[in-house]
C-alpha cells in the first residue's frame, strides 16, 4: 500500500502545518510516512506545497508520483498541478471559497468535493484553521487514519492556545466529510 | 537530557541534532541559513538542556573558527551550513585539517551557483566537500538518505572526526534535511561512542604530531592540561614548530594528513547494496536521489531487468574497489545525481573502464523522476 496525499497552496494557508500532523497521525496509525514541503523564499503567498506519502512498509521515493488524495488550498496550485500529475486515480478535495474555477480538473480527476473550508474556518473564529478543517474531511473521505489519531497529532503539534480551535475545525471538517459521502459516490 | 529510546517522528534537521547530542556534541555554532536553519534552532533550545553552550555567530567563517577553538578547548562541536555558508568556511575548514581538529561541519545542500535556489534540494556541493579548500589533504564526507541517516551518521561523524583528527563533513540535501518520518533510537547502551583519546605521557614527553608506530595520529590534549601544544596553521613539524625551507618534514607532515584518510578508505567507507546479488546494471546513487533509484530499480525489476542499486553513505574517501569490484560484474552503472555530473567521474575512473557508464544529472532543484532513472536503466540494460 502507498498512499500519496499532495496539500497545495499559498504560504500562510497552513500547508506545511497539515502535511507535519497528516504525518504524525499516520505515524500514530502504525503506518511509515515521509512528508516533504516545497516552497519559495517569500515569507508568505508564495506557492506551498506538503507531499505525505503513507505506506505500510518503508518509503523509497518520498515524493509524488500521482496523487491519490489532492488538498487544493487556492487556484494557483489548482491550475499549476493540474498539469503536472497524472490524475486519474486523484480524489481532488478542493477548498472551494478560494477555487472557483474548476476546468483545469474536471474531467481528469477520478472524483471532486467542494469543500467551502475557509468560510466555515472563518465561522468558526479564525479562516487560519481552513487546513486542519480540510484534514478532517480528509479523514473522513479516505478512511485510511482514524480521526483520534487526527486530533492526538494536532495536540502534539500545534501551539497549545490554537489546539481546541484546530480540533473544533477537524470536527466540523469530518461532518462536512460525512454529508459529502452520502451525496457523492468515491 | 536525550531523546528517548524509541520510535519519533522527526525531521531530518532535528533528528541530526539529537544525533550528534548523544554522540557527545556540547558545543555549536552557527549563523542560520535555509535550508539548514532548523539545526541551528534546535541546537539553541537543546544545548542548554545538555549543558552545552550554542552561539549564533556573526557569520560562517567565525562559526568554523569558534567550533575549531571549542574542539580545542575539549568540546565536541559542530556547525550547520549550506552552499553560501559552506563556501565561506572553506578557510577554516584547511585550518582544521593542517591542526587536525576534529569538527563536524554539516552543509545541507541547496541549488547554487551563489544564492541560487535558497529553498530546493541539490547535490552541487559533493566536489567541494572534498576539494574545497586549497592545499592537498583529504576529508570524510557522508551522504545522508533519510531523518534516520541523520540521526546515525551525526554519531558517525563525531567518531570519524575523533578517531581520524580530521573535520568531518555531513552533506545533506533540502529534501532529507526537512523529510519529515520517524526515527528509531536505539537503546543507549547500543550506540558506539569513541571518545577522545587524551595524551598518556606527561607535558614534557608528549609530541603534538608524531603519532606511535602503526597509528595515524597523536592523543590530542586541551587547552588548559598543561601540555604545550601549538596550534598552528603554517605548515609544521611533529614537535608543531613551524616548518621553514624543511622540504621532507613538510612532505612527511602532507603525506600523513593524505593518508590516514585515504589509506583506511576501507574502514571509512560505508555503503548499502540493494538487489545487487545478480545484478546485470547497477545504479550508484547517494543521499536523496539513491531513494528515487531504489524505486526505480525495484520498477526495473518488476519489468524483469536485473537492476541493483549501491548507495554509497561515505563519499569521501572515495571507494575506488567498491566500484572496481562492481563493474567487473554488471554491464553498465547508471549515476543519477542532483548535479551535472560530478560523482559520476569517481564511478569512471574507479571502473577503469570495465563498464558502460551513464550519467543522469538533474538541475533546478528538484528530484530525478523515478521514470527518469528507469529509462536510463532500461537503456544500460541493452
Amino acid at each position: 500500500m502507498r498512499i500519496e496525499v499532495m496539500i497545495s497552496g499559498f504560504g500562510g494557508q497552513g500547508v506545511v502545518l497539515s502535511g507535519a500532523v497528516l504525518s504524525q497521525a499516520s505515524v500514530l496509525s502504525n503506518y511509515y510516512a515521509a512528508a516533504t514541503y516545497t516552497y519559495g523564499p517569500e515569507a508568505r503567498l508564495g506557492s506551498t506545497r506538503s507531499e505525505v506519502v503513507i505506506s505500510d512498509e518503508e518509503i523509497d521515493y518520498p515524493k509524488i508520483i500521482s496523487p491519490d488524495y489532492w488538498i487544493a488550498m487556492n487556484q494557483m496550485s489548482l491550475n499549476t498541478f493540474s498539469k503536472r500529475y497524472p490524475l486519474d486515480k486523484t480524489v481532488l478535495l478542493a477548498d472551494s471559497s478560494m477555487i472557483k474555477y474548476f476546468g483545469p480538473v474536471e474531467g481528469k480527476v477520478r472524483a471532486i468535493y467542494k469543500i467551502p473550508a475557509t468560510d466555515e474556518a472563518e465561522k468558526l473564529g479564525n479562516r487560519l484553521v481552513a487546513n486542519m478543517l480540510m484534514l478532517g474531511v480528509f479523514v473522513t473521505v479516505s478512511g485510511i487514519i482514524p480521526l483520534e489519531n487526527l486530533k492526538e497529532a494536532i495536540r502534539r503539534m500545534v501551539k497549545p492556545q490554537f489546539i481546541e480551535l484546530n480540533l473544533r475545525a477537524v470536527d466540523r471538517g469530518r461532518e462536512i466529510g460525512r454529508s459529502l459521502l452520502e451525496g457523492v459516490k468515491v | 537530557m536525550y531523546v528517548e529510546p524509541g520510535t519519533h517522528l522527526m525531521q531530518g534537521d532535528e533528528a541530526i541534532v539529537e544525533g550528534a547530542l548523544i554522540a557527545g556534541c556540547r558545543f555549536f555554532a552557527g549563523y542560520p541559513i535555509t535550508p539548514a536553519t532548523e539545526i541551528a534552532e534546535r541546537m539553541s533550545r537543546r544545548m542548554p538542556q545538555v549543558g552545552g553552550i550554542f552561539m549564533q555567530m556573526e557569520d560562517e567563517l567565525a562559526s568554523i573558527m569558534s567550533i575549531i577553538g571549542a574542539s580545542w578547548a575539549g568540546r565536541k562541536s559542530m556547525t550547520a551550513t549550506s552552499g553560501p555558508g559552506y563556501s565561506l568556511m572553506q578557510e577554516g575548514l584547511g585550518y582544521a585539517i593542517i591542526t587536525e581538529t576534529p569538527i563536524v561541519i554539516v552543509d545541507v545542500q541547496r541549488g547554487g551557483p551563489s544564492t541560487g535556489l535558497v529553498t530546493l534540494p541539490s547535490q552541487g556541493d559533493v566536489m567541494q566537500a572534498r576539494w574545497g579548500s586549497h592545499g592537498d589533504y583529504a576529508t570524510i564526507a557522508l551522504a545522508p538518505s533519510s531523518a534516520q541517516d541523520m540521526f546515525d551518521l551525526a554519531i558517525k561523524a563525531f567518531n570519524l572526526a575523533e578517531t581520524y583528527r580530521n573535520p568531518v563533513i555531513i552533506l545533506a540535501d533540502e529534501v532529507i534535511a526537512h523529510v519529515r518520518e520517524p526515527v528509531k533510537v536505539p537503546p543507549y547502551d547500543e550506540i558506539e561512542i569513541v571518545e577522545r583519546r587524551k595524551p598518556d605521557v606527561p607535558p614534557e614527553r608528549y609530541i603534538p604530531y608524531l603519532p606511535e608506530p602503526g597509528e595515524w595520529v597523536t592523543p590530542m590534549p586541551a587547552f588548559g592540561e598543561g601540555y604545550n601544544v601549538l596550534v598552528e596553521s603554517v605548515m609544521h613539524d611533529e614537535f608543531g614548530h613551524r616548518i621553514g625551507t624543511d622540504h621532507a618534514a613538510a612532505e612527511r607532515m602532507i603525506k600523513r594528513l593524505y593518508y590516514k584518510i585515504e589509506k583506511n578508505v576501507e574502514r571509512i567507507s560505508m555503503y548499502e547494496e540493494r538487489y545487487m546479488d545478480d545484478a546485470e546494471v547497477a545504479v550508484v546513487a547517494y543521499g536523496s536521489t539513491a531513494r528515487t533509484a531504489l524505486r526505480a530499480v525495484r520498477e526495473a525489476r518488476k519489468q524483469g531487468i536485473r537492476a541493483g542499486l549501491i548507495r554509497l553513505i561515505t563519499l569521501w574517501p572515495f571507494n575506488d574497489r567498491l566500484i572496481e569490484r562492481t563493474a567487473n560484474q554488471v554491464r553498465s552503472i547508471v549515476v543519477p545525481e542532483m548535479n551535472m555530473g560530478k560523482i559520476v567521474r569517481e564511478v569512471d575512473r574507479a571502473s577503469k573502464g570495465r563498464a558502460r557508464i551513464l550519467s543522469v544529472p538533474k538541475v533546478g532543484g528538484v528530484l530525478h523522476h523515478p521514470d527518469e532513472i528507469l529509462a536510463a536503466i532500461k537503456n544500460a540494460a541493452r
